[in-house]
Formats: structure tokens, sequence, C-alpha cells
């Protein structure tokens, strides 16, 4: 038994050693998170136009094509509380902040109603211990225990694989942080893909949430006053396939969430481009995001109808 | 709790500890055995724990009247019986219930009736397939007077819940495990290293090949009618890799780790890939459940020692009860029939108790009859693996006709080729030790007798696992 524990005792102390090696050349490596933040922070006063968010701003939005100034720092599955943690920590410095972009997702409006749709092709799979790890080890917010740092405990991205690719592929964003989706890689069941849930309205609304989103978006809306800066709040273009699943209840909800926000606030601006006919489809990556071809064509848009009016 | 879990990075030493230096009296190990494996298996839902205590309390029971009427053998007929019924409600109730009802709505909806309103949502218990069988054989082994009842209800908790095996197996049997229960057991520092061993080669199998493999055809499979023939079929070949490695590295991982606490479960996998017939196949594939059914239910149908009409009705049957084991749709039933239907044509060509010792033992390579028939058995399995995929029979009908009547040329995705090459990687070590009780388990030479290269090849498998662990899945039979 002393020869087991002891060999046990060693091999886990090389491993242990190996492992606290690996974490911290992986911190040396770069990652979407680690580059945002960097870029951030370097051009703080030259940002005019800021863009938080998830997946459906990250994929849908090219920066270069919005113009100079322009930043998109929406990262995939990304929770709203994240996007207040950078709107608080970057928002007041940013001198030249005119606009700051943020989604407003179908699915932020469930409030405990939802059920499995059973049209869904593929599941998300629980990426919560992921973000933490990763807003924390390299955004340097941590909404949870010390013992989310390490990637190698927590993470279920293929980590690993960054030692293995150049900066820019680590990286994964092009150089303004727009994350490309190319048509080529569409999945066949691409229109059943990323469906919404399915919303059962004899459930009611959980209040204690409603209020608690509109908090979120009041905040976010505040930062942006202070800065005198505006909050464009967008609803990204969606395929058919997920407009039929949504629930006009739902979007009602999100229209009057809209209106109330904009009388608490002036400088809250909507545009909902979710049933736009303008997209067809080459421009979906699925029935909720954008491809490549989509984000050229939406970025256009968002250019000439939202920034060329606010400006 | 997972096996592939930080939960049990953390349990598995603590238990283990706790084993060899606090609780060293068999009494003591015993019940540590029974909290820390209810600890393992509420960790998922506390609430099944009852199922699994009722599950040994009947069968616990049942045991001590089997043995209060000895002698009485019409009685000892009626608490086998109600034992074996219990059993099978609960099985049936948590696992089949949903699908009897589904079947049945769809036979009177030719009528004009519906039965819609009986349908209901229920949770199918993690295991419940697999410790009902164990608590099963116990009675039937008692009333076969092959095994004496345990008095002890520790022992007999222990047997059902022992926390490796509890969730997917093997399934042992209560002759094997309940001895072993009621003998003091004593630390054996090779035993124990095998079994880490045979633990970090199931670690590998699980987190590199199956998880990814997963994840590529997941990411395919629904694609079906666009993708050649060829895609398909090498679709399938990554899916033999994954459901081998998923199942074979859990059976991996929790006969290693019964090792380390002195237990010694049954051989579950014995490389059968390497199989020269669908036969001997089936000799090598999940051996505790193939034998199960070979013991309790073949043989009691009187097996092969009756006419060969008598003889395939009973190959049909075991074999089509072993599809409903799997789960409740006609996939898997189907599935297993097909191999039935294999069984008895190798039965009829008498080549179906051929081939039971090491294909080319002793050789590096096969000749060429052996790697044609291997290649054979390998194209029906692979084949075959299209309904226990599909989620329907129709999906499984579509894929089929697809490889055939798809563009024929075609290739998988870049990270689907790279996993086959590790299955094919993985298929080539387990042909140099096809002979052993793992892959892992080191030949006597001079090179394996270093520590320095055993350690390093540790860490070598420890770095393939982090470089490739896929994105983390549940095991792929806790679903039955």
């Amino acid at each position: 038994m002393k020869k087991f524990i002891h060999n046990i005792t060693i091999i886990g102390i090389i491993l242990l050693l190996i492992n606290i090696a690996i974490e911290f050349l992986l911190f040396l490596r770069p990652n979407t998170y680690s580059y945002k933040r960097m870029y951030v922070e370097k051009h703080i006063n030259d940002i005019s136009c800021l863009l938080l968010g998830n997946s459906h701003i990250d994929h849908a939005l090219k920066p270069n094509i919005l113009g100079n100034g322009v930043f998109n720092m929406a990262i995939a599955g990304r929770n709203i509380v994240y996007d207040i943690e950078l709107a608080k920590r970057y928002v007041p410095q940013m001198t030249q902040l005119k606009i700051l972009i943020m989604p407003l997702d179908y699915y932020r409006f469930y409030f405990g109603r939802e059920k499995n749709n059973p049209n869904e092709m593929k599941k998300p799979l629980g990426r919560e211990g992921t973000y933490k790890c990763m807003y924390y080890k390299y955004m340097g917010i941590r909404v949870d225990g010390f013992w989310y740092w390490p990637e190698l405990l927590n993470s279920k991205q293929d980590y690993m694989k960054r030692f293995l690719k150049n900066d820019v592929d680590a990286r994964e964003c092009d150089s303004l942080g727009y994350v490309k989706r190319s048509l080529s890689k569409r999945n066949a069941n691409w229109k059943d893909r990323s469906l919404p849930k399915i919303i059962d309205t004899t459930i009611d609304a959980n209040r204690e949430k409603q209020k608690l989103l509109f908090s979120r978006y009041c905040t976010l809306a505040e930062l942006a006053m202070n800065q005198g800066a505006k909050l464009v709040l967008i609803f990204t273009p969606l395929y058919k396939t997920y407009n039929n699943s949504t629930n006009p209840v739902v979007i009602k909800e999100m229209e009057s969430f809209v209106a109330n926000l904009k009388q608490k606030y002036p400088n809250v601006e909507y545009y909902d481009y979710s049933t736009d006919e303008r997209f067809i489809d080459e421009d979906f990556y699925d029935s909720s995001h954008l491809t490549d071809i989509g984000a050229n064509k939406f970025s256009k848009i968002v250019k000439e109808e939202v920034l060329s009016s606010l400006e | 709790m997972l096996f592939n879990s930080l939960e049990f990075l953390a349990f598995l030493p603590i238990v283990f500890l706790l084993y060899w230096f606090v609780f060293r009296e068999r009494r003591w190990q015993n019940m540590l055995i029974v909290i820390a494996s209810y600890i393992f298996y509420g960790w998922w839902n506390w609430r099944f724990l009852f199922l699994i205590a009722l599950t040994s309390f009947c069968s616990y029971g049942s045991g001590l009247l089997l043995e209060h009427y000895e002698g009485q053998r019409q009685k000892q007929k009626w608490v086998s019986a109600s034992n074996i019924v219990l059993n099978l409600s609960i099985l049936g109730v948590f696992k089949y219930y949903n699908f009897f009802v589904e079947n049945l709505d769809v036979m009177l909806g030719a009528f004009g009736w519906h039965l819609d309103w009986v349908t209901m949502n229920i949770v199918l218990p993690v295991g419940i397939s697999f410790y009902t069988f164990q608590a099963l054989s116990y009675t039937i082994d008692i009333y076969q007077k092959k095994l004496p009842a345990t008095h002890d209800p520790v022992e007999f908790f222990a047997y059902i819940s022992f926390f490796p095996q509890l969730v997917a197996g093997p399934i042992e049997r209560a002759t094997n495990l309940i001895p072993q229960f009621q003998q003091q057991r004593h630390f054996d520092y090779a035993k124990a290293v095998d079994g880490m061993r045979q633990m970090l080669w199931g670690f590998f199998k699980k987190l590199v090949i199956a998880d990814n493999c997963a994840t590529v055809i997941d990411d395919n499979w629904g694609n079906y009618a666009e993708l050649p023939g060829v895609t398909l079929f090498l679709l399938c070949i990554l899916f033999a890799f994954q459901v081998y490695c998923d199942f074979s590295g859990y059976s991996d991982i929790a006969i290693g780790c019964a090792r380390l606490f002195g237990i010694n479960l049954m051989r579950n996998f014995n490389f059968p890939y390497f199989s020269r017939s669908i036969p001997e196949f089936w000799r090598r594939w999940h051996i505790s459940f193939i034998t199960w059914f070979r013991d309790y239910v073949y043989f009691p149908l009187g097996g092969s020692r009756c006419n060969k009409w008598k003889t395939f009705r009973n190959i049909y049957i075991v074999w089509a009860l072993s599809g409903l084991w799997h789960g409740a749709n006609w996939t898997y039933v189907c599935w297993m029939l097909f191999h039935a239907t294999l069984l008895i044509i190798y039965n009829l060509l008498g080549i179906n108790t051929k081939y039971k010792n090491v294909v080319a033992y002793g050789h590096y390579l096969p000749n060429v009859k052996e790697a044609l028939q291997m290649a054979f058995t390998f194209f029906l399995f692979v084949t075959s693996l299209v309904l226990p995929r599909a989620e329907s029979m129709t999906q499984a009908v579509g894929y089929l006709s697809a490889m055939v009547t798809n563009k024929f040329f075609g290739s998988i995705p870049q990270n689907g080729r790279t996993y086959l090459c590790f299955g094919l990687a993985l298929l080539a070590v387990e042909w140099l030790q096809r002979d052993k009780q793992h892959a892992l388990q080191f030949p006597n030479n001079r090179l394996f007798s270093k520590k320095v290269t055993r350690w390093a090849l540790y860490i070598i498998i420890y770095l393939l696992i982090l470089f490739n662990t896929g994105q983390s899945q549940s095991f792929f039979y806790f679903q039955f």
C-alpha cells in the first residue's frame, strides 16, 4: 500500500505540474476573450461605436464595413451579466463613444415559460462553466468561485488546440472583433438549427425575471446616456423557420419592453430586422445566425439605416 | 456522478483512502461501499435512490423467503415469480410504459380511438436496466440452488449498488460478486496498479475517441439525404468506434476502479472487432449482458437442446427481448432481430461455435482468410449500427437507402478523418494486446520492465487525452 500511495503521489505531482504549466502557457496564447479585452483597453479613446452582445452580433456585424472607430466586442454565448460588467468597466472611460449596440433577443423573453422545441436539430451544450472560466481568466470578470479560473477544469472549448494554431487563427476573430461563419461550412439541416424554444402561454411569465431583464437594459442605457451616447437595440435577422416558431405574445412583450425602455431613456433606439425580407437563404448560417455573406449585407444595412441616421 | 467529471476525481480518492485506512474491517468496508454508491448514484438524482433501495429490499427479502421455504418448491416458485414480476414492473413503468401506450395508440388510432391522455412524461432512471437484471439474477440463482441466500443486508445492498458498475455494468452475477463481499479484502499492489492502467485506457477511449466521434456524427447524421454513400458508411464506422470506445471505455473504468477496492468484476469486452464471425462477435461484445440472457432466458426456453425450429424461435425471442432491453424503440428490436437472423444463418452453416481462440495467436498479422473474415464481420456490424443510431425506423430506412442511392464518392469532414485515424490506431494497439485483459496490460519484456518507459507512456496518454478531449458527453449506454 505504501508503495502504491508513494507512486500515485509522485505521478500525481508530475501531472499537477504539467497541468499548471499548461494553464500558464494557455494564458500566453491569444484567444477571442483576451484579444477583445486588450483591443478595447488599447483603443479606449478611439472607439466611437461599441458592439456588445452574443453570437447574434458577433457573427453579424463587421466593423470594417460599419466605419472607423467601431469595434465588435460581442462573443458567442454571452450572458447579459457579462455585457453589463464590460459596459460598467469600459463605457465610462470611452471619451469618443457615440453608440453602444446591443442585441434584443427573443430567447431573453422566455421568463420560465419555455419548453423544448421538437424541431430543434442540435441541442446546445451546457457551457456555463466554460464562460465563467473564460471571462474570469481572460477578461477579469469573476461571477463565481476562484476554481473557475483553470481552463483544464472548466472549459469545454478545444483549448489545447490553441497551441496548434497560429496567433490569428487562435484569436478566432478579425482585427476588429468580427467572427466569420462561412456558407461552405453550413450544415445541411441549418434551417432547423438554433431554433427558439416553444412558449407555453398558459404559464405566467416570471415577474422577477422580467424586472431583472428590464433593470439590466436600464443599466446599459444609463451608462450610455452618461457618456452622451445612444443605446441601439437590434433585433437581428431571423430565418423563417425561427420566425415560425416564435410566439406573437412574446413578440408583443418585446415591443412593449422597448417602448417602456425608450420612455424612460430617450437615448434608446430600436431596430427590428427579424422579418426583413432582404435576407435570403445564403445569408443564414442557421435559423438565427448569419453567414459571412449575410454579415456583409447586414453591416451595410446597419451602416446606412442605423449609424448614418444617428450621426 | 460521471466517471469523466471533477466530482468523481475527488470522490474516488476519498472513498479509496477511507476504505483502506479507516474502515479496514470487512463489514465496515461493505457499509462504506453502500454509502459511497448511494452518494454516487444520488448525485445525479437522489429521488431515484428510493427505487434502487426498493429493488434491493424486495430482492433481499425474496432471497430470505426462498431460503425459508426450502423444500417447498411451489411456494418458492411463487416467491421467485413475484420478485421477477415486481422488478420487471418497475422496469416496465419507467422504461417501457410510454412505448407501449404510444404503440397501442397507433393501433387503436386505426379505429378512431386515441389514448394520448395516458402518456406520461416519465424520466428514465439511469442504469435501471443494469441493476434490475442483477437483482433478478440473485433470486433466480437462489431458486435454482446455485447460491445460498445472503443474510447480511449490507452485503446484498453493496452487490446491487456497487458504484463502479452500477449505471452501465458489467451486469454482475451474485455468484461472482456476493462471495467477494463476504471475504476480507487485502490490498494487492499489482492488482491496483493494473486497475489504474485499465482506467487510464478507458478514459482514453471515452474522452479521446468516443466523445470526438460523437461530435462528428451528431453534426452530420441528420444530413444523410445529401451526403454521398461513402461518407454515410464512414460515419457508420465512426459510430462503431464511438459506441465501442464509449461502452468498453466505461467497462474498463468500472473494472479498473473495482480492482482498486480489491473486487474483481467480470470481463465485458474481449476485443470484439477482431471477431471472425458474428457469433464470435457476440461472444466478445457486452459479455455480461449476452451471458445473462443466455443463462436466464435462452437456456430456460430450451436453448439449442431442442429441434432446429424451436432453437431458432428461442434465438429470435432472446434477441427481440435484448433489443427491447436496449431501449423502448423499434430500431433496437430490429437491430437485434437482424443479428438473430445472422446467428441463425451461421448456425445453419454450422460455424456458430467456431472461433473461440484468439485470432492469429502468436503471429503479428492475420492470414488472408482471417483478415477477410474479420473485415466481413466488421462490415456487417457497422452496417447494422444504422438501426440503433437512427431515431426512428423511417430514418434508418432512409439512411440505408441513401447509402446506396446517393452519389457514391465523398469524404467526411477533417475532424472526422482525424478521429477515424485515431480509431484505427486504437485498433492497432488493441491488436497487439489482443491476448491480454486490456490494452494497457504490459508484456513482460525489457522495455516495459523499466519504470521510466511505463511512466512516460502514462504521461503521453494523459497529454493525448488533454489535447483531444472532445466536448464532454454522457456515456452512451446510460440511456439503456
